[in-house]
């Protein structure tokens, strides 16, 4: 059973945020902040892996928590409180964004004493594994 | 779980100020580090929040997912951001 192992795939919304850059993982609503979107997204692996450790360490399954519609929002600079938003505004928010897809791995652990396999804290792929699930930048025009 | 900052009281808040309200509302700090991991039990659930810590300022849309994953209510986050 060597080498057997959990995946999660996660997705992360990159935003400006004043002079800084907020980086929301979307299943389970960890954010981070950083002055580059490369360094705010780095941050958000680490802070998505202590999440998930969280529950792995205690052989439990990390639920998700899916980001709320407001929170989304709010990383997209969109107004919750409009009934309708222009298709055009929510076109331009998404163009300022940067979506990320990662995934998380963790090692699989036979426990003798429950005789099974258990989850034991997750890490982030190797980087030639990673470059399969690259960054994917949708737009980039920051001023 | 509502935690929208009213636009117009826009405040920078810091890891310190963070960690304050988290006391203040059970959780205790189970792993110190760059990113900290506090956590409380709640009606037979784990609830886990995520800090950046050493921070003079958390960027307000991190604060808003900070609030909403301490499941504060929505005036409390209102009363905290104009704090």
């Amino acid at each position: 059973m060597a080498g057997k192992r959990l995946e999660f795939r996660v997705h992360a919304l990159i935003a400006r945020d004043g002079s800084q850059y907020s980086a929301l993982c979307l299943e389970y609503n960890v954010a981070t902040c950083a002055r580059t979107p490369e360094k705010a997204l780095t941050a958000l692996m680490d802070a998505t892996i202590n999440y998930l450790e969280a529950f792995l360490d205690t052989g439990q399954a990390p639920p998700q928590r899916p980001a709320s519609e407001e929170l989304l929002l709010e990383f997209l600079g969109l107004d919750s409180g409009r009934e309708e938003i222009p298709a055009g505004q929510v076109a331009e928010s998404l163009r300022s964004v940067i979506m990320a897809e990662s995934t998380l791995t963790a090692p699989l652990v036979y426990s003798a004493k429950d005789r099974a396999f258990t989850a034991r804290g997750p890490h982030v792929l190797p980087r030639a594994e990673r470059a399969s699930y690259p960054v994917l930048v949708v737009h980039h025009a920051y001023s | 779980m509502p935690t929208r900052r009213p636009r117009g009281h826009l405040r920078n808040k810091s890891t310190a100020q963070v960690r304050r309200l988290l006391l203040e509302y059970g959780f205790h700090l189970v792993k110190p580090g760059p990113l900290e991991r506090w956590e409380k039990e709640e009606a037979g659930r784990r609830r886990v929040v995520i800090v950046p810590a050493g921070r003079t300022a958390i960027a307000p849309k991190t604060l808003a997912s900070i609030l909403e994953q301490a499941g504060i209510s929505k005036d409390e986050a209102r009363r905290f951001w104009a704090e």
